[in-house]
């Protein structure tokens, strides 16, 4: 009987224990500048130069479910892993690979439990410097990011700012693709249009005149919107509203768009068109992948979408219904003819940071380093394959922290393959993705391959995206958000409430279970509901300057 | 006592387990709900600073809060009422079917949904009950207008209660079964001698000793009132039945787990179980009252 007790407490002690292991760090003080290889001229090579020693350094990632790896591979082992071990003597080890990434950081930074370098979001990164977790990177920045590096902080200098906290940098900022993925469009069926011989929209009242002559041949509504309003939103600019943007009104005072008076406008011009039967009546109910999927069905021939429309839904069009049943985008009209002026946002979402508790900081650089050279440089001084070995198939999206996009790719990229597609000469492409856009175009109008339609109306077809956002970019036809940065706390802290009210409000006006007056009800609410505090805020933050 | 504990004693080490990963996992997380008090910043931990009633204020200040605690309690009111009269209407109609093959097979079937996941019933509903859905043609054959179940804020409580009901009743209607099996025969006969009908019968044998277990399931889902099923709302809401049709768990989904603000969402739930466990208290003293059922 006493045995049967005392086996009885050591399972019980178990379930205990095993509950509450944890792994415990043994601190190190920092060792001295390590060695690292030398460049021709004797000075050490900061910014690629190999280490002696090899040196390990912790992170995590998020799972990137579209990379399509070559056996054997994974998220953790891959050819950017092994390019790390060869080319640095850096051994990098992923922690953990997860589809929730924000809320395991979360989890980790609670637990004290942080990788060497990781990924952030803004919201974090403020989080983790107030809690004194990650290192003040300026020194190190300064010393091994390469030029090329420093360049792309020089080109887009407000998000490099926006990792700053009283000058000291603690996150690098990944950027992105640059403004010229911004601007929105109104995308309009081909087929539809040259069948019924219909000219290319003039102003916002064309594109309501197209749909209804869709509506009247081929049935159904006539343009596609989802729950969220983020589509009908793009067409906003039309009259003159900027919703979801905060942007400086005449006194230079920082103002929130969604809930200007030209908003009003709007809303009056889609109730009507609701009203009329082109907004789909059951757009309330819709969420992205509802909407989309009518328009593959063909039911639809009108969206208001991003520059990606070839990506998502375009592929899914062309397989279902053929390649001449492509939209093709058109600018974002106002009543009167002229250009709408388009709302630009902060892009950058994601920073690099380094645990305080690392013992080498400048590892991290050097891997962004050699982010920037492979896919800036890497024609040129790699062979095609082991090129294609770091970018294609979605692999050059697959190196979490250790990635750092050249905020002009899209526009060089643009302009040399549109120049290349009218010349038929090559020779100036400098990176595989300009090899990629221009190769897929081409491949679509041969073949017409669902596949390549993304690059292809992007990028290559007689109405091309980038071709408009290119326009509007050197033309100047946009503004930019005045809050280039983390949001202030007292926004954060409503959530989404404040969106909500929006949204909901909007959406009975569009949808005439409430007149067009009911808009400064939602305003006033809007307002009362934290509205005003959260202008104050974002005054205070960013209306300085 | 000693004596009885003694006896005893191997039953209650079975018990140890159990108890300690209750302690572990329930009772220990009790910490974590400081953080309700706190300006919680996850690199900080527990040593974030304290923000006192802060947090409960900023979420009883939100214009909406109301709403959505009216919502819930519409919605679950109405799911637990209608969630205890139709499988015990079902189980008496059941119990009343002779052949044994078709009270199998109807039991089975109506049990089915209940094992399906929300995230796949509202795809299926969605479909169902679109402008051109199964629901509304039907509609439409009798000259009726099509009914925007989903986007209608008058109709959209009400679609939640059906189909909540619809998908959950198979569940109780098995549970009244077994209780109704466990009813002496002999009660019937001497009824039957007595001269008591079918009806008579239902009324005076039936339902009185299905009364316990009415009353047991009723205590038992009055401790999810605040709960008007996260699952089913959240994947068939959209903005415009915000109105009618947001809950506390949605509601706090989006102000608080969305954009990480841990604190409000710990308040949230912490004022969500004090309610519950009120409540759970209330029912069990109306219980012991009204029908002298007890637990304990």
């Amino acid at each position: 009987m006493r045995k049967k007790w005392i086996a009885a407490v050591m399972a019980c002690c178990l379930v205990a224990l095993s509950a509450c292991s944890n792994g415990g760090n043994n601190g190190e003080a920092p060792a001295a500048e390590p060695k690292q290889a030398v460049k021709e001229n004797g000075e050490v090579d900061y910014a690629f130069g190999k280490y002696e020693e090899p040196v390990t350094i912790h992170t995590v990632r998020a799972e990137y479910a579209s990379a399509q790896f070559p056996a054997g591979d994974d998220m953790s082992n891959n050819v950017w892993t092994r390019a790390y071990k060869e080319r640095f003597n850096i051994e990098v080890v992923t922690d953990w690979v997860t589809d929730e990434y924000d809320t395991k950081l979360n989890l980790a930074i609670s637990s004290n439990e942080l990788p060497d370098v990781f990924h952030v979001n803004a919201t974090q990164l403020q989080q983790l410097i107030e809690a004194d977790m990650i290192m003040d990177l300026t020194d190190v920045f300064d010393k091994y990011a390469s030029d090329r590096v420093k360049g792309y902080m020089e080109a887009d200098s407000s998000s490099y700012e926006s990792g700053k906290r009283d000058g000291k940098l603690y996150g690098i900022p990944q950027l992105h693709w640059g403004f010229i993925d911004q601007p929105d469009f109104v995308w309009i069926r081909n087929d539809w249009k040259e069948e019924l011989g219909l000219p290319d929209p003039q102003s916002i009242d064309d594109v309501k005149n197209i749909a209804l002559k869709f509506m009247e041949a081929y049935g159904g509504y006539g343009m596609a919107v989802d729950q969220t309003l983020d589509y009908l939103n793009a067409l906003a600019i039309a009259w003159d509203a900027h919703p979801d943007m905060w942007l400086k009104d005449q006194d230079g005072k920082i103002v929130y768009g969604s809930v200007q008076p030209e908003m009003k406008d709007a809303l009056a011009a889609w109730a009507e068109w609701y009203k009329l039967g082109i907004i789909d009546p059951e757009f309330p109910v819709k969420d992205f992948s509802a909407m989309n999927s009518n328009v593959v069905a063909g039911e639809v021939g009108v969206q208001p979408y991003w520059q990606w429309w070839g990506y998502n839904p375009g592929v899914d069009v062309v397989t279902n219904l053929g390649k001449d049943a492509v939209f093709y985008p058109y600018k974002i009209k106002k009543a009167d003819g002229s250009d709408a002026t388009q709302s630009i946002f902060f892009a950058n979402g994601v920073y690099t940071v380094v645990s305080k508790k690392s013992k080498h900081p400048e590892a991290a650089i050097k891997l962004l380093n050699f982010y920037a050279y492979i896919l800036d440089e890497g024609v040129g001084s790699e062979t095609p394959e082991a090129l294609s070995a770091f970018i294609d198939k979605d692999i050059a999206h697959v190196t979490g922290a250790f990635k750092i996009i050249n905020p002009n790719t899209d526009y060089e990229q643009f302009s040399r393959v549109s120049e290349a597609l009218a010349s038929g000469d090559t020779s100036a492409f400098t990176t595989s993705g300009m090899w990629q856009k221009y190769n897929n175009s081409v491949e679509f109008k041969k073949n017409g391959t669902p596949a390549a339609t993304g690059d292809y109306l992007q990028q290559g077809s007689p109405k091309n995206a980038y071709g408009l956002s290119k326009e509007i970019i050197d033309n100047k036809q946009y503004i930019e958000t005045a809050l280039w940065g983390a949001p202030p706390e007292e926004l954060a802290d409503h959530g989404s409430t404040l969106d909500d009210i929006l949204t909901e409000g909007f959406t009975k006006i569009i949808m005439g279970a409430e007149n067009i007056d009911y808009f400064d009800t939602i305003v006033a609410n809007w307002r009362s509901a934290g509205g005003d505090a959260a202008t104050q805020a974002v005054n205070e933050m960013y209306g300085g300057n | 006592m000693l004596a009885k504990l003694k006896r005893q004693k191997s039953y209650h080490l079975m018990l140890v387990p159990g108890v300690i990963l209750t302690f572990i996992f329930s009772y220990l997380p009790f910490y974590g709900l400081i953080i309700a008090f706190q300006d919680y910043n996850p690199g900080m931990g527990f040593q974030s600073p304290w923000a006192g009633m802060e947090n409960f204020q900023h979420v009883f200040n939100q214009p909406n809060f109301l709403r959505t605690i009216w919502n819930t309690l519409y919605m679950s009111f109405f799911k637990i009422a209608l969630g205890i009269v139709v499988p015990v209407f079902f189980a008496l109609l059941l119990n009343e079917v002779a052949r044994s093959l078709f009270k199998r097979t109807f039991q089975t079937l109506v049990y089915i949904p209940n094992f399906l996941s929300w995230v796949i019933m509202a795809g299926i509903l969605i479909d169902i009950l679109g402008s051109d859905g199964f629901v509304n043609t039907l509609l439409g054959v009798f000259g009726i207008e099509p009914v925007s179940f989903l986007g209608s804020p008058s109709i959209f409580p009400w679609t939640m209660i059906v189909t909540d009901v619809w998908k959950g009743f198979g569940f109780g209607t098995v549970v009244y079964l077994a209780a109704l099996t466990s009813i002496d025969p002999g009660l019937y006969e001497a009824a039957l001698i007595d001269g008591a009908n079918r009806w008579k019968q239902t009324i005076y044998i039936t339902l009185p000793l299905l009364a316990p277990t009415i009353v047991l399931m009723s205590v038992l889902s009055l401790g999810n009132v605040l709960n008007a099923g996260f699952d089913q709302i959240f994947n068939l809401y959209s903005p415009v039945v915000y109105e009618t049709g947001d809950i506390i768990d949605t509601y706090v989904y989006r102000l608080g787990i969305q954009q990480a603000q841990y604190s409000i969402a710990t308040a949230v739930g912490l004022f969500k179980s004090v309610v519950s466990c009120i409540m759970v208290a209330l029912s069990y003293v109306l219980a012991n009252k009204v029908a002298g059922y007890r637990i304990f």
